[in-house]
């Protein structure tokens, strides 16, 4: 059952996206020699996808980015995500925050005429606190009788890396939709031997050392520069 | 390659991405047993009991009932700190008392928790068992060394 909602979440975005590019056969571009400057605000719609297919999760983040001497810029990121999880064996429920911040190389810098498109490549840092528990567990024992008990909560605090890469357009002036592929590093966790993460905000997998992740951005720019027209 | 065919690339190639990072680890049961072998006291070497019936004290399911063994898995308690098993063979009856750590361990996110354990000492009548090694004190999960070397007259 998990594999073909992946599948069905994927083709979700991609109709989501796509439609998205036939809007943009429909309008008039403005042409220009330089994109203009500015910063934007922005939401990754990842964490409210992901709720669609996991009722168990619920987050959303904020983004911002701000132009720095072209090709670069500047990525802040900030979100929420919550985890309630139960099986036969142990239930668990995390509620945590993140904070990502870095900077983005645009390779599409020298812009064709009328576009205002970007292919972006970033180095980021992550940390994230997440307040977490087990309220009960059960571990069997065929001869004796099962164990019940509970783990009460707890912070767990978490590092990371990530490299991220994808493309970004924009769909009405200053207004842009893109999404991002990004691989992550996790440095350092506190508390690693009691009871890993279900998910760590803004990681994924409390499981792995390395997860990949994806976003869905939609960002309005603030332009402190003016479009130079052609 | 303008920017919208690398969207649409990169959403059809993301498509199939996440079926292949789809992991299914397996869980694994009876971990915490302590694992005995038998073994004869005057050549040291394999030895097998025979008609053997094995059983927790003061419990009345059977373990082992009435089998020939070369070695034994007898599982710990989670609630008491020593575990005690009669075992025996005929007529013949020997009581094995483990004193033991445990300490709770998480295994991952489909697995939940197990105990692991820590042989602290144990003790033994000897009808028909003449010395016990502790030869590797741990249990832990996914390990399946030999605890105990049992040997008999």
């Amino acid at each position: 059952m998990e594999k073909p909602l992946k599948m069905l979440r994927f083709i979700f975005i991609s109709l989501l996206l796509l439609s998205g590019s036939y809007v943009l056969k429909g309008q008039v571009v403005e042409l220009q020699k330089q994109p203009p400057k500015g910063f934007t605000l922005g939401v990754n719609l990842a964490g409210p996808i992901n709720k669609l297919f996991d009722n168990g999760r619920s987050g959303i983040s904020f983004l911002s980015r701000m132009s720095l001497k072209s090709p670069y810029s500047l990525l802040a990121e900030v979100g929420y995500e919550n985890v309630l999880f139960e099986n036969s064996r142990y239930r668990y429920s995390s509620n945590g925050t993140f904070f990502k911040a870095g900077v983005e190389y645009d390779v599409f810098a020298e812009k064709e005429t009328g576009s205002n498109d970007n292919l972006l490549f970033g180095l980021h840092y992550g940390y994230a606190i997440q307040e977490q528990e087990a309220s009960s567990f059960t571990i069997e024992n065929s001869y004796w009788g099962e164990y019940t008990g509970r783990l009460g909560v707890y912070s767990v605090n978490t590092h990371w890396i990530e490299l991220s890469g994808g493309p970004r357009m924009e769909l009405l002036k200053n207004f842009f939709m893109g999404w991002t592929l990004q691989i992550k590093l996790a440095l350092y966790r506190d508390n690693p031997d009691i009871l890993s993460p279900y998910l760590i905000p803004g990681f994924g997998n409390g499981d792995n050392r390395i997860n990949l992740g994806f976003s869905y951005s939609v960002e309005y720019m603030i332009p402190w520069s003016k479009r130079d027209k052609k | 390659m303008g920017i919208k065919t690398l969207l649409f690339a990169g959403l059809m190639a993301l498509l199939v991405l996440p079926l292949g990072c789809t992991t299914d680890d397996l869980c694994l049961s009876n971990q915490h047993a302590l694992q005995t072998g038998f073994y004869s006291a005057f050549s040291e070497k394999d030895s097998l009991l025979k008609g053997t019936t094995v059983y927790g004290f003061e419990f009345n399911t059977n373990i082992y009932k009435e089998q020939d063994l070369s070695k034994m898995f007898l599982p710990l308690s989670f609630e008491s700190d020593t575990s005690v098993f009669v075992i025996t063979n005929n007529t013949l009856y020997d009581t094995l008392w483990v004193k033991h750590l445990k300490e709770l361990n998480f295994i991952s996110r489909k697995c939940g928790f197990t105990f692991n354990f820590e042989i602290d000492t144990l003790w033994y009548t000897k009808t028909f068992i003449d010395s016990v090694a502790l030869t590797y004190p741990r249990i832990n999960y996914g390990e399946t060394f030999e605890n105990v070397e049992i040997y008999l007259y």
